[in-house]
């Protein structure tokens, strides 16, 4: 299988003399994982919610709108060629958590194989192949809904955490991403001590049971367009997460 | 002869039941057609077969966010007016950003009853640009 044969022309981007306020804006509408800065068809970089989060603490007096798309982007892209194994495509997603590599024909790009690519493909070959148990990651981060959103941007940001379960009594009440967290580059005060973690996750997030075939958790992910569903315990516990990552690994055991 | 005019129709997307229920108890007492759907993916679902003015969208909820769902709109239902009502208080530059790619207002919760109606009645009566 080649990198043409998976890729995906359907591509997010965005104008590296925008503003970070409008790749923000994108990213919330598309619900996309990464922006590709192209210049016509070439890539200059990319743009994910884990390089605007690191932008927040370093604005000072400066404001979003100030700050450009390529001064935050990532120039470092990893590029493969349409002829190129798909298998080494996969195992970049799996190992080096890459979310999205773009395929590229001389110096343009004429596509990009994602995540997503695998998790539909996971749907619909694998079936029955699989219950949520066998891939799922056991590591959970769950904080009280009444906790600060100071300590979940610490556990986001210090321990490069994606997703944090909030939790009411042992009842999933809601989820913290990243791309929740900068929404305070929306807000009126500019501080992220000013938003409470109700106003901030989003609520009642996507769950399976650890006996679920993960095919139906990949569809799940497709049409909601998430990359990750709680794992409930038979208590409705919160107790791991199954990811796009875990799909495409089972995609890199199975198929490949 | 007096001519009736149809009520303009209004939808509610909220998953807190009860303020979909009470924003709709408001409006409805306004004369206007009020429905509710308490997912994006119901308001999108009911928008094929309703015809709709204006779409008043939460933008925190589950699975589709309102985000997502004013998206949606904009791509495949150009005539609705769509406005979110959020608990964030967004920055100016933030709001810009939003009426520029064709949101007709943003409404913060909680709101003033007298306040709402005034804003709706203004976003059915301004002709869209």
């Amino acid at each position: 299988m080649l990198a043409s044969d998976v890729m995906s022309q359907d591509v997010v981007s965005i104008d590296p003399k925008k503003d970070i306020l409008d790749a923000l804006y994108t990213l919330y509408k598309t619900k996309a994982d990464i922006l590709y800065v192209l210049d016509g068809r070439i890539p200059l970089g990319v743009v994910t919610m884990r390089n605007l989060v690191d932008v927040i603490p370093n604005l000072g007096k400066k404001k979003p709108e100030n700050i450009l798309v390529e001064d935050v982007m990532n120039r470092s892209i990893k590029s493969v060629r349409p002829n190129d194994n798909a298998k080494e495509l996969i195992d970049d997603l799996c190992e080096r958590g890459a979310y999205s590599i773009p395929v590229m024909s001389g110096k343009e790009m004429v596509g990009a194989v994602n995540r997503l690519t695998f998790v539909k493909m996971f749907s619909e070959k694998c079936a029955k192949a699989y219950r949520v148990a066998d891939l799922m990651s056991n590591t959970i981060s769950t904080k009280n809904i009444y906790d600060s959103i100071e300590t979940i941007r610490k556990e986001i940001m210090d321990y490069k955490t994606r997703r944090i379960v909030i939790t009411d009594r042992d009842e999933v009440k809601g989820v913290i991403t990243l791309s929740d967290l900068l929404i305070v580059l929306f807000s009126e005060t500019g501080n992220l001590s000013d938003l409470t973690i109700e106003q901030v996750m989003s609520p009642g997030p996507l769950t399976v049971e650890r006996d679920a075939d993960v095919a139906d958790a990949a569809k799940m992910m497709i049409k909601w367009k998430v990359g990750g569903i709680i794992v409930k315990d038979k208590n409705q516990r919160p107790e791991g997460w199954i990811r796009d990552r875990d799909i495409v690994h089972g995609v890199q055991i199975r198929l490949f | 002869m007096e001519v009736k005019m149809k009520p303009k129709k209004i939808m509610i997307v909220d998953d807190e039941p009860a303020i979909a229920q009470t924003v709709k108890f408001i409006l409805a007492a306004e004369g206007y057609d009020v429905s509710t759907a308490l997912s994006g993916d119901e308001c999108l679902e009911k928008l094929k077969k309703e015809p709709t003015d204006l779409v008043l969208l939460d933008v925190m909820m589950p699975k589709m966010t309102g985000w997502q769902v004013f998206e949606e709109i904009r791509k495949k239902h150009k005539d609705v007016q769509v406005a979110y009502l959020t608990v964030i208080r967004y920055s100016e530059t933030a709001k810009d950003r939003m009426f520029k790619d064709g949101l007709a207002d943003l409404i913060n919760k909680p709101f003033d009853n007298d306040d709402l109606v005034n804003r709706v009645e203004k976003m059915l009566t301004t002709p869209r640009p």
